[in-house]
């Protein structure tokens, strides 16, 4: 079934402006009559690309800082590190790292970041953690 | 004896259900947990016999029908510990159904039991469908990484903008610059 690019960024918790803006940049979708019209198999790959955000009572660059670190036992080592494996600039990931440490959402524990599963809110943020989806990583994890 | 909520009698089976009202009449404090709770808060199978909670539970019991029952994620975590053919399905059910990955249940497990082998506890699941085979890739990747993921070199595609082409623009290809590695980026001619 085709979507609009409203329709797509709705669902990808984004703007319309980066899923045109992608759009272009991997050459999918078409114009029709004058409106975007994506098929199943590019709305797909644009959430890979751009990846989807659930929204929530967090912002979006902390949801994914937490949807991330939830999925890593051991943990990520810096705030860089979680910035690349959470597709971020450094300069926010590491604002949302300072912004859920203050919160408690994370921990340090043995020279890693971790989040605190056993935070009072995780229960209520877990069902929107899980939505969450990184922009594709095209690499091998180390 | 108090009569069990329908939907308790539905995941138990007769026998189990009995001793459940028999041990919610005499007032019994243990906690029901591991594959029983997992049961009762998934209900996706009848469950035959009542498993017992043990001590360092991260979170809360919930009463249910005269009894404590361990919460789904102290339950999750027992589950994982025993391991097993009805283990790993019950632990299949739980991601199908609830929010909860094994991820994060390695996680609580590390939180509950500090010196556990986590690479061990994934080894034990089995490897018999694809579901198994790609999760267990997925298990051990996500204990591995701890640090940087490292990417392939992939020149960015350019946005698509009024000019046509490379807009004027050539890529510099990933380099060193005075001893420090230089990322790949696109630059004006």
């Amino acid at each position: 079934m085709q979507a609009t690019a409203e329709q797509v960024a709705r669902r990808l918790g984004t703007s319309r402006r980066r899923v045109v803006a992608a759009a272009g940049r991997l050459g999918m979708g078409r114009v029709v009559a004058g409106l975007w019209a994506f098929p199943a198999a590019d709305q797909q790959r644009l959430a890979g690309d751009l990846g989807v955000d659930a929204g929530g009572p967090l912002p979006r660059s902390q949801m994914r800082v937490l949807a991330e670190l939830s999925l890593r036992p051991r943990g990520l080592m810096s705030a860089r590190a979680v910035a690349q494996a959470c597709g971020l600039a450094p300069a926010t990931a590491s604002a949302a790292v300072k912004a859920l440490s203050e919160a408690g959402f994370i921990v340090v524990r043995h020279g890693a970041l971790h989040a605190d599963v056993l935070h009072p809110r995780w229960l209520e943020l877990r069902p929107l953690l899980r939505q969450v989806r990184q922009p594709g990583v095209g690499g091998e994890a180390v | 004896m108090q009569r069990l909520p329908v939907w308790l009698r539905m995941v138990l089976t007769v026998e189990a259900g009995r001793e459940w009202r028999r041990l919610a009449a005499q007032g019994c404090t243990g906690v029901v947990g591991g594959a029983a709770a997992v049961v009762v808060w998934v209900r996706h199978r009848r469950c035959d016999e009542l498993v017992w909670s043990g001590d360092g539970r991260l979170r809360e019991a919930d009463r249910v029908a005269g009894l404590a029952v361990a919460s789904l994620d102290d339950a999750v975590v027992e589950v994982l510990e025993t391991g097993g053919p009805q283990a790993a399905a019950d632990l299949r059910e739980v991601e199908a159904r609830t929010p909860l990955r094994l991820e994060e249940a390695l996680v609580l497990l590390g939180l509950r039991r500090p010196g556990a082998d986590l690479e061990r506890v994934v080894s034990r699941l089995p490897d018999d469908s694809a579901y198994w085979a790609a999760r267990k890739a997925e298990l051990f990747a996500s204990l591995r990484t701890r640090g940087f993921v490292r990417r392939d070199r992939v020149i960015p595609m350019q946005r698509m903008g009024v000019t046509l082409g490379s807009a004027g623009r050539v890529w510099v290809e990933p380099h060193e610059r005075d001893g420090r590695a230089v990322a790949g980026y696109w630059r004006r001619r």
